[in-house]
Formats: C-alpha cells, sequence, structure tokens
C-alpha cells in the first residue's frame, strides 16, 4: 500500500505524478465506492468457486504420493494399468534354483492384454532386514487354477488368482531376511514410434509398499 | 495517434478468431501416427472369405463354451476358462508369401481386445506358419470374461517381415449373439491345424 511519504519505487513515483492531486492514503487497487469494492470481492470469491468445481469436475488434482508407508499384505494397489493385491510370500525351489514365490491377486484392467513382464517392470521387491533388492532376472507368473499353462499376458478384467515366481541368483541373500517388501509403481502410458501401438513403463509415482512375512526361510 | 474506426478494429479480432478456429480445425485433422503406420484394415463377416492383399481368412466356425481339450498331450484334459472359451476356426490362405508370424485379437464392440491362449498346442497362435497358396484350417483360441463377450470381430495381422509398418490385417465380425453363449456349452475338442492344399482352387476362385 502506498502511504504517500516516501515515494521510492517507480510504481509508487509514476502514481504520484500521474494522479498528484488525490488523496494519496486511498487504496489504487480497489475502487473508492464500498459498493464496488464489495463487488470485487464477491466476483472473486464466485470465479473461484467456479475454478474449484472445474478442477474437481475434471477429476481433482492427482493425489501426493503418500502410500511410500509400508502396508499389510492383502491390500490392493492400483497402478492404473493392472490392480496387484499381494497376500504371502515364500521360499521355493524353482528349476534353476532357488525362488521367491508370491501369492497374488492381480486383474489387468486395461482395454488390451498385459505383458506379465509389465508387472515385472513396474514392481521391485526388496528384502529385509538387510535391505538387499532382488534385481535378478524378471519375475513369471503362474496361475492357481492352471499352473502348468505358460502365462506371457493377462487379458483384460479377469481377475486371476496367480503366483510370482522371483529367481533368487544367489541363495545366500535368503539367510536371514524375514520379510519382503513388494514396491509397486504406477504404470505410465508413453506413445511409441513403429507401429504407433502405446508403450507402458514404469512411472516415478508409487501405487504402494506391502510388507509380506517369507515363509520358509 | 488517430483511433482507427471501430469496424475495422472488430474487423481484425474477428479475423483473430477465424485463424484460432482455423488452426484448431486443422489440428484435428491432423492423422495420428497410428494411423499413417498402422495397420491396413479389410473387414468382412463370418458368412465370407476376407481378403487383404497378402492373405485370405474366411472363419468356418464359432464356439462359445466353458471347457476346451487339447490333444496333442498324452492324457488330455479339459481345461475350465475362467468365464469363457471362445473357439474361433478358420481357413487362413496366404496370397502372396508364407506368413510366418501373424497376431490374432478378439475385439470387442468397445475396443477391448483378447488376446489368443497360449495353453493348447493345437490352437493356431502367432508362430503357426501359413504356407503360400496353402489353405491351413485351424482354430484361434481366446478366454472372455463372459459378461465383457459383446459383438465380438477376429482381428488377424500379419506382423512378420522386416518392417511391420502397414501390415495386412482382416477384421472378421463374428456374428455371436445371446442364443450363441446361451446355447451349447459342451466341451469343444481342438484338432492339430491342417493343410489342405486341394483346396487352393477354391479358395482363388473365391
Amino acid at each position: 500500500m502506498f502511504q504517500g511519504t516516501c515515494p521510492a519505487s517507480p510504481v509508487e513515483f509514476l502514481f504520484v505524478v500521474q494522479h498528484a492531486d488525490a488523496d494519496p492514503r486511498r487504496s489504487r487497487l480497489l475502487p473508492a465506492d464500498p459498493r464496488r469494492r464489495v463487488g470485487i470481492v464477491v466476483a472473486t470469491g464466485v470465479l473461484s468457486v467456479v475454478a474449484l468445481a472445474a478442477v474437481v469436475a475434471f477429476g481433482g488434482l492427482e493425489p501426493a504420493d503418500t502410500r511410500t508407508g509400508s502396508l499389510p499384505p492383502g491390500t490392493e494397489l492400483d497402478t492404473l494399468r493392472y490392480r496387484v493385491t499381494p497376500l504371502c510370500a515364500e521360499i521355493g525351489r524353482g528349476e534353476s534354483g532357488p525362488e521367491v514365490r508370491i501369492r497374488v491377486d492381480v486383474e489387468n484392467t486395461g482395454s488390451e492384454p498385459l505383458e506379465v513382464s509389465h508387472i515385472g517392470q513396474t514392481s521391485r521387491f526388496v528384502l529385509e532386514p538387510g535391505g538387499t533388492e532382488l534385481a535378478g532376472p524378471p519375475p513369471s507368473l503362474r496361475l492357481v487354477r492352471h499352473p502348468n499353462g505358460p502365462v506371457t499376458r493377462l487379458q483384460p478384467h479377469m481377475p486371476e488368482a496367480a503366483v510370482l515366481s522371483l529367481p533368487v541368483e544367489d541363495s545366500g541373500q535368503l539367510e536371514g531376511p524375514t520379510d519382503l517388501v513388494m514396491t509397486v509403481h504406477r504404470s505410465e502410458r508413453i506413445s511409441a514410434s513403429g507401429d504407433g501401438a502405446p508403450l507402458w513403463v514404469r512411472g516415478a509415482l508409487v501405487a504402494g509398499s506391502v510388507t509380506l512375512p517369507l515363509d520358509g526361510g | 495517434m488517430r483511433p482507427r474506426p471501430p469496424n475495422r478494429r472488430s474487423l481484425r479480432f474477428a479475423l483473430c478468431v477465424a485463424l484460432g478456429a482455423a488452426v484448431l480445425g486443422l489440428q484435428w485433422l491432423r492423422t495420428a501416427e497410428h494411423g499413417v503406420v498402422g495397420p491396413i484394415d479389410t473387414e468382412g463377416r463370418r458368412s465370407a472369405a476376407v481378403a487383404t492383399d497378402e492373405f485370405t481368412v474366411e472363419v468356418t466356425d464359432v464356439r462359445v463354451t466353458g471347457t476346451v481339450t487339447d490333444t496333442s498331450g498324452l492324457a488330455p484334459q479339459p481345461v475350465e476358462a475362467n468365464g469363457v472359451w471362445v473357439v474361433v476356426w478358420v481357413r487362413v490362405t496366404a496370397t502372396g508369401t508364407t506368413l510366418d508370424a501373424t497376431s490374432a485379437e478378439l475385439v470387442m464392440a468397445d475396443r477391448t481386445t483378447y488376446s489368443p491362449s497360449l495353453w493348447f498346442r493345437d490352437a493356431l497362435d502367432g508362430d503357426t506358419a501359413f504356407p503360400a497358396a496353402v489353405p491351413v484350417h485351424g482354430a484361434f483360441v481366446f478366454e472372455v470374461p463372459e459378461d465383457r463377450l459383446d459383438r465380438p470381430s477376429l482381428a488377424l495381422t500379419h506382423v512378420g517381415g522386416a518392417d511391420p509398418r502397414l501390415a495386412a490385417r482382416a477384421t472378421v465380425g463374428l456374428g455371436i449373439d445371446a442364443a450363441d453363449v446361451a446355447g451349447d456349452r459342451s466341451g469343444v475338442t481342438l484338432t492339430p491345424p491342417e493343410r489342405r492344399p486341394e483346396e487352393a482352387a477354391e479358395v482363388v476362385r473365391g
């Protein structure tokens, strides 16, 4: 606000030059008429409400990445491309050595088949305590209802009970840890070149982190 | 400075608005990349063969069923669907060169797509080779939630070759209605894909 004592800034100086006869205590931003002042305040309020309603109408603001804390088993994580509910984890022996098996409920919520590799791409597996990340070969997926059938794609809108198998290259990593933390990132769609089909990659936001007790360790 | 006559000013304003609208309109006309390099589609119905530049496909039978049995193994076991199996029998004839890689999809009315199940050795899949000019009979097997089965089409695309752009694709409306879905649900037993060179003349005559 202009106080009329020390016209230091260029704006105030301009004001003084152009309106030398005006009352220097009067605000330059709001009109003198009280009714017009009220009108401006009301109009600002209405505009704010309209803007807020427009934001809500278009889906609101994206929530901040708040779900980075650890969640209990059985929590559904939504990546916006698929939904996965980690239920329990155990250490087993696969064809090529020890593996961590995670029983999950999973559903492709998109409109196209989902490559199983995308589940591996959007998930990270860390053994606790110790913080060792299982960053070996990508996990494979088998369905509980037909465990012998290979699954490379999940079909849209088909909820499945499945087992994610995570090969462990160094079996020493499994001595000690009691928990497995599965962190699932949001999926992000990018447009690829070539035939123009969209590509799904791991997004920066985390859908959630679930801590599973590791059985058989 | 003398102010411009108001009619001239409004003329300029209108011109700006018109140019802005033209920019938006032309943007809207821009073709997406998929439209430029995506597959070249030939659409048809189940009753007739659908011919693309590279192959001809004819849907000979469609079955909606709860179980599918594959006879290739030593002890064939019926496999139940999580939903329903849609078994689509086709006769595919490559008309140019051998098709070494194809992609089949079941496309619903809302554009939701399903890829074939990989559990049956007797079923056709993307690696089935279709030799030039030899009709091949076989079945694509799709697993679909029952409530999502809505006016499906079979889309068969030739994705092989050096360049997958502008591939040939045939889309065949299967003409499944509620009676087909509610009808005979007895299991389907698959048979291996069969080459029938004796039918080549028939396909060529169309």
